[in-house]
C-alpha cells in the first residue's frame, strides 16, 4: 500500500511540465543516439551529463533516464532497416529483422518491435516497484563488509558470465580500479599515484574517461570499418496503422513468451555489471529453444524479433534497480547515471528511498511514462529517425568529436580532462581491438573509490582480519558467489581441456 | 593481432610495476589508521600484473597472424581522425574552444568528409555558433576563449 502512495506522489514528480518536457527531449535525444552507429547510450548519456547540473536531481535522473529509453528502442530501427546495429544490444535484432524487412515486412518488423520494447519496460517497472522497497529496507542493514562483498559480486559477474577473455576482463577491471586510486588517499589524504604533478591530484574524473572510451574510441572504430562494411541498400522504414495492428496481435499470441522474455532479462539486468545485451541474447535463445517451429528463426520469424527486444529492455530497467537500492551499476549505463548521483550530491543506496523519495519515485514513475511517451514518438517518427543515418559521415563525426571535448570540459572546467579523453579515446580504440571488455573499466571507475573504503572499513572493523568477509551470513554469500564467479572461467577451461584430451585419446 | 597483443599486454606489466613500486613507497602494511594507502593499489596491481603475464603468455602462442588493423585504407583512416582529434585538442589548448572548433569542423568536412567549399563553410558557422550559443547564452558556461578574445579583438 505505502508503494502506491509513493508511486502516485512519483506520478506527481514525473508529470510536470517541466519533467515531462526534459523527457520528451531525452528520448528524442536517446532515439538519435540509438540509429547512430558512432554513439551508444552510455556515450550518449556521459555526454549530456554535465548539461544535468542546471536542473533539479529528480528532473536530471529523469532526463538521463529517457535517454537511456530513447537508445534502448532506437537501436533497433538500424538494425532491422540496414542490419547495422545502431546499438550493441540491437544485434539480436537482426537475426530476424533483417530478413523481414527485405521481405518487405520492415513496417511490422519495426512496430513489433517497438510494441514488445514497450512491453519490457512495463512489466520490468511493476517488478520494480515491488522489489525496491524491500531491497532497500534490507540493504538498509548492511554494513562494509555486506556492501564490499556485493561490490566484489558486480566485478565477478563480468569475469564468470562475460563473453570475452577472462583475463581480459581482470585487467579492465584492474586497470579501472587503479585509476581510481590515482589522486588524494581517501582516508589517509597523501597523494598517491600523482608522480609529483599537481595536476594528477584531482585524480582522473568518470565522465571524460568514459567520453573517451566509449564516444572517442567507438569514432575511431567507426571510421577504420567505414570502408570495409559494404554498402546497403536503403528500404523505406514507414510504420503503418495496418503494422501496429498486426503488431499487437502478434504479441497478444506470443504474450506468454513475451512475459517470459521481459521477466528473464529482468532478472538478467539487475545482475550487477551485466545490462541490456547479454538479456537480449539470452531471450533470443531461449525463445528459439523452447519454440515450436525453431526452423523459423533467422528466416524472419516475428517471435526472433518479440522476445529479444522486450528481454533487452527489461534489463535496461532492471539494471537499475541495484543501482538506486544498493549503489551498484546493472549496467554500463547504469554506472553513468550513478557517476551523476553522485554529482548531483546524493548517495545511491537504501538512504535515497528515506531521503529523497522524490527522486527516486519520480523517477519509477518516469519508466512507466517514458515507455508510453517513446512508444508513441516511435511509431509516428520511425522514418524521420531512420533519416538520421543519412547525415553525411564527414559532417556527423566531427559533431560528436567536438560535442565529447566540450562535454568532458564542461565538468571541472579543467584542461587535463580535455587531453584525459583524448588519451582515453585512444586507449579505448586499442582495447576495443584487441577485445579487453570496456563495461567492467567503466563500473570499475565508479565503484573504485567505493569499494576502496568499504575494504578498509571492513578491515578497520576486524583488525585487519579478512574472515570478517566470511563470518556475517549475507557477506559471506555475496563473497562465496564471487568467488565462485571468479574461478568458472578457470574451471570451463579445465573443461575443454579434459574434453580435447579425452577426444584425441585413444579409442 | 599478435605484436599488438604482445605490447598492449607489456604495457599493461609496466604500469602494473610503477603501482607496485608507488605501492611501496606508501607503505601497504597496517598503519595509525588500518591500512596503508598503497594497500589497496597494491592489490590491484597484482591483479593487472598477474593478468598482463597471462595474455602475453597466449598471445606469444598465438599463431592466427591477424593483423591489428583490418587493411591498410582502415589504418590510415583511424590515423587521421584520430590526428585531427590531436590538433583540436592542441587548439583548444591554445586558441580556445571556438576557434579550435572553426579550424577542425573545416578541416575534417573537407578533407575527410570530401564536401563542397560552400558545404564546409555553412556547417562549420553553424555548428561554432550552435554551440557558442547553447554554453555561453543559454547554459551560462564559460568556455575557454582565444587570445583574440583576450585583446578585445573578436567575441570568442
Amino acid at each position: 500500500m505505502d508503494t502506491l502512495v509513493h508511486l502516485w506522489s512519483g506520478l506527481g514528480v514525473a508529470m510536470q511540465p517541466f519533467s515531462l518536457l526534459m523527457m520528451t527531449l531525452g528520448l528524442i535525444l536517446g532515439l538519435a543516439v540509438g540509429v547512430l552507429p558512432g554513439l551508444g547510450g552510455t556515450a550518449g548519456v556521459a555526454l549530456l551529463l554535465p548539461v544535468t547540473v542546471f536542473v533539479a536531481p529528480e528532473v536530471a535522473i529523469i532526463f538521463l533516464g529517457a535517454i537511456y529509453w530513447g537508445a534502448l528502442f532506437g537501436g533497433v530501427i538500424t538494425s532491422v532497416l540496414f542490419a547495422i546495429p545502431g546499438e550493441p544490444w540491437s544485434v539480436a535484432l537482426i537475426f530476424d529483422g533483417y530478413p523481414m524487412s527485405k521481405q518487405g515486412r520492415s513496417g511490422l518488423a519495426l512496430a513489433a518491435s517497438f510494441l514488445s520494447s514497450f512491453v519490457g519496460i512495463i512489466i520490468a517497472a511493476f517488478f520494480f516497484v515491488a522489489a525496491a522497497l524491500p531491497l532497500a529496507l534490507l540493504a538498509l542493514r548492511f554494513g562494509p563488509p555486506e556492501m564490499f562483498a556485493i561490490m566484489m559480486l558486480a566485478f565477478s559477474t563480468f569475469v564468470g558470465l562475460g563473453t570475452g577473455k577472462a583475463s581480459k576482463t581482470l585487467v579492465s577491471t584492474a586497470f579501472g580500479l587503479l585509476l581510481t586510486a590515482v589522486g588524494l588517499d581517501i582516508v589517509t589524504g597523501r597523494p598517491r599515484l600523482t608522480f609529483g604533478t599537481i595536476t594528477w591530484m584531482s585524480g582522473f574524473d568518470f565522465v571524460p574517461v568514459t567520453i573517451g572510451l566509449f564516444g572517442l574510441g567507438e569514432i575511431l572504430i567507426d571510421g577504420e570499418d567505414r570502408f570495409s562494411a559494404e554498402a546497403r541498400e536503403v528500404i523505406l522504414a514507414k510504420v503503418g496503422w495496418a503494422d501496429i495492428k498486426e503488431g499487437m496481435r502478434e504479441i497478444w499470441k506470443f504474450f506468454p513468451q513475451t512475459v517470459m522474455a521481459s521477466i528473464m532479462g529482468f532478472f538478467v539486468g539487475v545482475l550487477p555489471g551485466t545490462g541490456a545485451t547479454p538479456a537480449s541474447f539470452l531471450g533470443y535463445g531461449l525463445a528459439k529453444q523452447y519454440s515450436k517451429n525453431p526452423e523459423k528463426y533467422g528466416k524472419g520469424a516475428i517471435e526472433g524479433i518479440i522476445a529479444p527486444q522486450s528481454a533487452a529492455n527489461a534489463a535496461g530497467a532492471g539494471s537499475l534497480l541495484p543501482m538506486i537500492t544498493l549503489g551498484i551499476p546493472g549496467s554500463p549505463t547504469a554506472a553513468v547515471l550513478l557517476a551523476g548521483l553522485y554529482m548531483w550530491g546524493l548517495w545511491p543506496g537504501p538512504r535515497l528511498f528515506l531521503e529523497q523519495p522524490a527522486f527516486v519515485w519520480g523517477l519509477i514513475a518516469s519508466l512507466f511514462l517514458a515507455a508510453l511517451v517513446c512508444l508513441i514518438i516511435c511509431l509516428a517518427f520511425t522514418p524521420m529517425l531512420a533519416a538520421i543515418m543519412r547525415i553525411p559521415w564527414g559532417l556527423l563525426t566531427p559533431i560528436i568529436v567536438v560535442a565529447c571535448f566540450v562535454g568532458s570540459y564542461v565538468m571541472r572546467n579543467l584542461m587535463f580532462d580535455v587531453i584525459c579523453t583524448l588519451a582515453f579515446g585512444l586507449i579505448g580504440y586499442i582495447m576495443k581491438k584487441l577485445k579487453y571488455a570496456l563495461a567492467p573499466m567503466a563500473v570499475a571507475l565508479v565503484l573504485g573509490d567505493m569499494t576502496e573504503v568499504f575494504l578498509r572499513q571492513s578491515l578497520i572493523m576486524s583488525d585487519g582480519s579478512f574472515a570478517i568477509f566470511f563470518t556475517r551470513p549475507i557477506a559471506a554469500v555475496c563473497m562465496s558467489f564471487a568467488l565462485l564467479l571468479f574461478a568458472f572461467p578457470a574451471f570451463k577451461l579445465y573443461r575443454e581441456k579434459r574434453k580435447a584430451r579425452v577426444s584425441i585419446g585413444p579409442g | 593481432m599478435r605484436k599488438g597483443e604482445l605490447i598492449v599486454a607489456a604495457i599493461f606489466f609496466i604500469i602494473a610495476c610503477v603501482v607496485v613500486g608507488e605501492a611501496f613507497r606508501l607503505g601497504f602494511r597496517w598503519g595509525l589508521s588500518g591500512p596503508q594507502a598503497g594497500f589497496v593499489p597494491l592489490g590491484e596491481a597484482l591483479l593487472l600484473m598477474i593478468s598482463s603475464v597471462v595474455i602475453f603468455i597466449s598471445g606469444l602462442k598465438d599463431k592466427s597472424g591477424k593483423t591489428f588493423f583490418i587493411d591498410k585504407r582502415g589504418m590510415t583512416e583511424a590515423v587521421k581522425i584520430f590526428g585531427t582529434a590531436v590538433l583540436l585538442t592542441v587548439g583548444i589548448i591554445y586558441l580556445g574552444v571556438y576557434v579550435a572548433t572553426i579550424l577542425y569542423a573545416a578541416l575534417f568536412s573537407r578533407w575527410l568528409g570530401k564536401h563542397k567549399w560552400t558545404t564546409v563553410v555553412i556547417f562549420t558557422v553553424i555548428l561554432t555558433l550552435a554551440i557558442f550559443v547553447g554554453m555561453e547564452k543559454g547554459l551560462k558556461l564559460s568556455l575557454p576563449k582565444s587570445p583574440l578574445y583576450w585583446k578585445g579583438l573578436f567575441f570568442f
